[in-house]
């Protein structure tokens, strides 16, 4: 089994509350989504953050939560990422 | 009751009489007829209640004879415009002539709210407040929330209009469908939070809703506010300034009748339970309850989209230190919100010395942050909250003041105004006494002050010596705090918002980042990038400008309905909410053209003043190389932003002066403008 390892950023004060720190390295199966990456994160930091980052059918991000790889926003959690991505987690910078 | 079988609908579709309805629809056959024929008036068209959602009376204020009537005004009219936005527009373009001085007593001041104002959902409760503005000289409009717009609904009027000018200071106090004109001489020169505690004394109504100017809106400082119940604002455009010039203090309402019998209350209460239930599910929804919008300012920053030092670049190294997290752990007493909303955004601070603030009035806001805290270059959180308090207590605008003592620090850095004319004031950025000391300065138009008290773009013209170039303004309104070259389309919302630049005309590009369902039902189907300024994005910022230009006619909230983050409601609840409330059977088609037509007549007043494609524009700023941060050397193409703008245009049937074509006047019902714009 190979491992890649990626960057992850919580750019918005209440996902960084969520997980508790503002930026980590998370290691995943070569192959892996976001989606997994999501569920490692949960997986290390707690159950509430996948509540709070997934629908409920775990099918997609829940409404305003915006996902980056690359400076790319994600459309489908589906996406496959590789070794070294950066994935920045924010609510939707839209609105003050 | 559901649908047809509702007697206001029969009524209306069959023209049944109150005796028919009365026998026909009430089943309980141990009323006596009087009683029958009492509840059938109550169902057709109001008694002490009424079950259309709305009043269908407007109160107008003559103040140069001291004269205040009631006019009914036919359900027609609300249909067509719906409320708040729509029904300012309607008023203003029939009754102003145009060129009228926007400080000159020929000028008129609404107060509006909608068919739907106090239907018990999260977000509906907001009062639209419009005269022409003596910032922009074009349309002004500003809304607020709070608790205001449902007390004024319910003490018995939908709109105020406001006429003439007083000789002395006035107030006016409604209740419970009557208004009166009181003396205010006492008022005169007082803030805002004196002005509320004096008036709910002398009235003996503590609970009364306030909303009043501050000694900035008497000196009328073309910036200053309208303030509700010391931190709610009316914020933009000058309309405490237009307050001031008609010497009207403050209006006060109260109601002390039991609130409206909607058409179908199930339904509002079901989604009413709804959101309740839900809303924590939605994280946007969860952080801004958090955090309220200063949750803002540390994302922007990591973003490279946080305007610092009057737009010279998009980061600041000191925006953890005025950042939401550190609000509440720094300076947060308590968080407050609006009627019948469950997020509670705003917050109650106290901040500490030398800088001590009154939680009374509130808490700064993402764009009172910004505005005086990365754009001047401050990062001392206590002097930005007092600063927001400063603002709140004389009735003054917190973006453009901001934004006009940025522009004036970046002209003292560069040599063209010195302490000579800022009275000793060395106003560089970063100094925030020297900023607070300036704001004071304006509040009171004492030397400079007087002069940056006429606005960024006037300030300018009166220095001179090529401080143009450093006036971040559109149509002489001051921008707001989003970066337009991170996310293009606020570039093209700052140019073709009715009102000069403006953050609430439409959602900002991330809204469009992602496909989703709230979007779809809008027609915006596949994603759009943030900076592209294609078709697509011409597109969807037209739809949305006709979809948070729809929550502005309602008196809604854009915090609490998608597609901004924090949303939870859609499209289809509003539409839901729209015909629970007034029996209507709405469809969202019908309210986005309603949405359309109002931006249409806003348009054509702003025409009829003189407005047109050459107005459209932004500062040359935005065309140059942000200087520092993430983006750093991003800049806005000028070929494909004007290429947007004429689409952008074309889209919305106007020609290339940016005028609306007859032929989309007469699609929208607005033949009886046509001759107004197309003389000769």
């Amino acid at each position: 089994m190979k491992y890649i390892r990626v960057k992850a950023k919580y750019l918005s004060p209440y996902i960084r509350d969520l997980v508790g720190l503002s930026e980590e390295v998370v290691t995943v199966e070569e192959g892996s989504s976001v989606k997994d990456v999501i569920m490692k994160i949960a997986e290390i930091h707690g159950k509430h953050v996948l509540a709070q980052l997934l629908d409920d059918s775990e099918r997609d991000l829940r409404g305003g939560v915006v996902v980056l790889v690359n400076n790319t926003t994600v459309q489908d959690i589906n996406h496959k990422i590789q070794d070294n991505d950066t994935l920045v987690f924010l609510i939707a910078l839209n609105g003050g | 009751m559901e649908g047809n079988d509702h007697p206001l609908n029969h009524r209306r579709l069959l023209r049944l009489s109150r005796t028919e309805v009365a026998t026909k629809y009430d089943t309980a056959t141990a009323l006596s007829t009087t009683e029958k024929l009492f509840k059938a008036d109550t169902l057709i068209c109001g008694g002490v209640t009424t079950p259309l959602g709305f009043n269908a009376k407007w109160l107008r204020v003559d103040l140069s004879n001291n004269e205040v009537k009631v006019e009914e005004v036919p359900e027609e009219v609300y249909r067509v415009y719906l409320g708040g936005r729509g029904l300012c527009a309607y008023t203003l373009f029939r009754e102003l002539r145009p060129g009228i001085d926007p400080l000159g007593p020929e000028n008129k001041l609404v107060f509006a709210v909608s068919v739907i104002t106090g239907a018990p959902v999260a977000g509906i409760n907001r009062v639209s407040v419009a005269a022409k503005s003596p910032l922009t000289g074009t349309y002004g409009e500003a809304e607020a929330g709070g608790f205001f717009a449902v007390e004024m609904k319910l003490a018995g009027f939908d709109a105020i209009i406001v006429e003439g000018a007083s000789e002395k200071p006035v107030y006016l106090w409604i209740k419970d469908g009557h208004a009166e004109l009181r003396d205010a001489s006492e008022l005169w020169g007082k803030t805002t939070k004196e002005v509320a505690e004096i008036v709910r004394r002398e009235l003996g109504e503590p609970l009364a809703k306030i909303a009043c100017i501050g000694p900035a809106g008497e000196k009328l400082v073309r910036f200053a506010n309208i303030v509700f119940d010391n931190r709610y604002a009316a914020g933009r455009g000058g309309l405490g300034a237009v307050m001031g010039s008609k010497k009207l203090k403050a209006v006060a309402v109260r109601r002390t009748r039991r609130p409206f019998e909607f058409y179908d209350e199930k339904k509002l209460a079901e989604i009413a339970r709804w959101f309740n239930e839900n809303w924590r599910k939605f994280p946007g929804a969860v952080s801004r309850s958090t955090y309220g919008t200063p949750e803002l300012v540390t994302p922007l920053n990591g973003d490279g989209t946080l305007p610092t030092l009057n737009f010279k670049g998009g980061s600041f190294d000191g925006a953890h230190l005025i950042g939401g997290e550190m609000l509440n752990r720094a300076i947060l007493v308590s968080r407050d919100g609006c009627f019948a909303c469950p997020i509670r955004c705003k917050a109650n601070v106290r901040a500490k010395p030398p800088y001590e603030t009154d939680p009374a009035y509130g808490g700064p806001e993402y764009e009172t942050i910004a505005a005086f805290g990365s754009l001047c270059g401050v990062s001392d959180l206590n002097a930005i909250a007092y600063a927001n308090q400063i603002c709140n207590a004389f009735g003054m605008d917190t973006i453009s003041a901001g934004v006009v003592i940025a522009f004036a620090m970046e002209c003292f850095e560069r040599g063209i105004i010195t302490e000579k004319e800022t009275g000793n004031v060395e106003l560089r950025f970063g100094n925030a006494d020297s900023m607070i000391k300036m704001l004071l300065k304006i509040a009171n138009r004492e030397g400079l002050g007087g002069v940056l008290a006429e606005g960024v773009k006037r300030a300018s013209e009166i220095i001179g010596k090529g401080s143009e170039k450093f006036a971040m303004h559109v149509k002489g309104k001051e921008i707001p705090m989003h970066e337009p070259r991170g996310k293009v389309g606020v570039g093209l919302m700052y140019a073709l918002s009715p009102i000069g630049a403006d953050h609430m005309q439409f959602p900002r590009d991330p809204a469009y980042e992602r496909e989703r369902e709230d979007l779809r039902s809008l027609g915006i189907i596949k994603a759009v990038d943030r900076l592209s300024l294609g078709p697509e994005k011409v597109r969807a910022a037209y739809y949305g400008m006709l979809w948070w230009g729809l929550l502005d006619c309602l008196g809604v909230c854009k915090f609490t309905f998608t597609p901004h983050s924090a949303g939870v409601l859609t499209p289809n609840h509003l539409v839901d909410i729209v015909n629970a409330t007034t029996g209507w059977q709405a469809s969202l088609w019908e309210l986005m053209k309603a949405s359309e037509r109002v931006l249409n007549l806003i348009r054509c007043f702003n025409i009829r003043e003189g407005f047109g494609a050459k107005d459209d524009i932004l500062p040359g700023r935005f065309f140059e190389e942000l200087e520092f941060g993430p983006r750093r050397g991003q800049r806005l193409d000028r070929e494909k932003f004007n290429e947007a703008v004429e689409l952008f245009y074309e889209m919305a049937g106007w020609d290339r002066d940016g005028r609306p074509k007859k032929a989309k006047l007469y699609e929208l019902g607005l033949g009886w403008v046509v001759n107004e714009i197309y003389k000769g």
